[in-house]
């Protein structure tokens, strides 16, 4: 059997979201000292190194999730939203308070409340939540149809292929600029810490100490 | 004529063949010597069961994972295990009655209805032990104890064996409080959501914030020890959750390494004790669960303390 604590040796990965989060992500990495170098950030370079040994994976948020259940990354970052939609196995010890917005409903502002439809209507939904979407109509009594979308939601119930979305609102400009108004809330959103469970039982020594550095940076932030 | 339809693979079901049949046989062999050796015997229940039989005891969390058919020869139905812990249960409480302790180990095939976590294998090969007869902290230490050799056995790098109890949170919420959802919150260790649950719920004072600590990864065996005196029923618990990781390390040695961690929670919620489950370097997900589940075996009809572990052996040879 192999000795104990070459867990530990291994270099700790790091799975970020590339986009505008990295941009709200990285001051506060640079903060605990963790942080990729500037240059690499801007090159187009996919495994990026980091202090202490660590590397950085740099993937599509969507893909988060997927790295650091399957180990492939032994901690994260990603929006709420996404762990809501795909419940992966993974721990979410840090609410990092970053990336603030809420997953709504949200319909033209000029047709009725998709909240308030009679008992028994059916309701096209655009959505890339299909599974958050489906399970909040079902819980209203709402026999809702689930259009998935990769993108641009604003857009179905405008061409009448929906009739309400279920998307994130961040200020709530792209839906006024699109005739579109806010009618419900399923749930506030931020960007969390994930860790590989795995990955924490064998290397808690060296997760467990950014866990705290990252809370108080946090928490000096708020 | 080729039916091509016949051909097509069945979803998440797979044919094992060349040398991922011959890894899974030396594992099952490797793991079957290490069991008999510790006095285990073993037992081979039907691949189909009644599935009033399956959903009872600890099956009763796996029925949503249970393909069931209509039986020709019975006019009635049957179920294909997902799990045998049911069925090695069932053994226990009808066929080998008279045993007043048992020793049994198992491995073979079940089917689950849907792949865990999407796309992935409906099969799995389980194989594990079962220890009936031998209540408290004896039973722990030989179940523990196995688990951690049967790790060592299969040449898993830097093995881990995580150990909690559900006593924890039991006597942290009190007896009657329905432990589904903070079991559930503890699982994803979020200290933002167990907050709003704690004050939706009115928890609050020295309990809060052990749950808190849970959850942000604090409870290991100094910090239990240290808020031991929160109440008798939580100092027994952290007592024999420390009298058992000292007795297993000492007999495991260095070759795997124990850490008590107060947030581990269960797979199902049919445990009475202890909890535990192993990792190892380079292995994503969890190589084994395992703990005590006393109030099990009543549901088949006797009533009987118990604890063991499982694996899925495709797992094991794929890691």
């Amino acid at each position: 059997m192999a000795e104990l604590g070459i867990a530990s040796e291994q270099p700790l990965k790091i799975a970020l979201a590339k986009g505008r989060l990295l941009e709200q992500i990285i001051p506060l990495l640079e903060s605990v000292g963790m942080a990729p170098a500037a240059a690499d950030i801007q090159s187009r370079k996919l495994i990026l190194p980091g202090p202490n040994g660590c590397q950085f994976l740099i993937i599509r948020a969507a893909d988060v999730c997927t790295f650091v259940e399957r180990g492939a990354a032994d901690i994260g970052i990603v929006g709420r939203d996404l762990l809501l939609e795909a419940r992966p196995n993974v721990y979410e010890p840090l609410d990092l308070g970053i990336g603030r917005c809420r997953l709504c409903v949200a319909a033209p502002a000029d047709r009725p409340d998709p909240m308030a439809l009679p008992a028994g209507s059916a309701l096209k939904v655009a959505t890339k939540y299909d599974h958050l979407a489906a399970s909040f109509f079902q819980q209203r009594g709402v026999q809702a149809e689930i259009i998935h979308l990769y993108g641009s939601m604003e857009l179905a119930p405008l061409v009448a292929m929906a009739d309400c979305i279920v998307d994130l609102v961040e200020t709530g400009g792209t839906l006024r600029a699109n005739g579109l108004a806010e009618f419900a809330t399923l749930f506030d959103i931020s960007s969390r810490l994930i860790v590989n469970p795995a990955s924490y039982a064998l290397r808690k020594e060296r997760i467990q100490p950014l866990i705290e550095q990252l809370r108080s940076a946090v928490e000096e932030q708020t | 004529m080729v039916n091509e339809a016949a051909l097509r693979p069945v979803a998440g079901i797979d044919d094992a063949f060349g040398v991922r049949a011959e890894a899974l046989r030396t594992m099952q062999r490797r793991l079957a010597a290490l069991f008999a050796e510790a006095g285990y015997q073993e037992v081979i229940p039907p691949v189909v069961e009644r599935p009033q039989s399956l959903a009872c005891g600890a099956g009763r969390f796996l029925t949503e994972q249970t393909i069931i058919f209509s039986d020709p020869a019975d006019a009635g139905q049957l179920a294909l295990r997902p799990d045998i812990t049911p069925q090695v249960a069932r053994l226990v409480a009808t066929r080998l009655r008279r045993h007043k302790v048992l020793r049994l180990h198992y491995s073979g095939p079940v089917v689950l209805a849907r792949a865990e976590g999407g796309y992935g294998a409906r099969q799995q090969w389980q194989t594990g032990v079962e220890l009936f007869g031998i209540a408290g902290l004896a039973g722990d230490i030989e179940v523990l104890h196995l688990a951690g050799q049967a790790m060592g056995a299969a040449d898993f790098s830097a093995p881990v064996l995580q150990l909690g109890h559900i006593g924890l949170l039991r006597s942290l919420l009190g007896a009657g409080c329905d432990l589904a959802p903070w079991v559930a919150l503890l699982r994803r260790r979020s200290p933002e959501d167990l907050q709003q649950r704690l004050q939706r719920e009115r928890v609050d004072g020295k309990v809060a914030d052990i749950l808190l600590a849970m959850a942000r990864g604090e409870a290991d065996q100094s910090f239990l020890q240290r808020h031991a005196d929160l109440s008798a029923e939580f100092a027994d618990v952290v007592e024999a959750l420390c009298a058992l990781r000292q007795a297993v390390q000492s007999r495991l040695g260095e070759g795997c390494r124990i850490v008590i961690d107060g947030a581990l929670t269960p797979r199902f919620l049919y445990h009475s004790g202890i909890i535990f489950c192993g990792y190892a370097q380079g292995v994503p997900s969890p190589l084994l669960h395992g703990g005590r589940y006393d109030t099990m075996v009543a549901a088949h009809g006797r009533d009987l303390p118990a604890t063991g572990f499982s694996c899925d052996l495709w797992q094991w040879i794929a890691a």
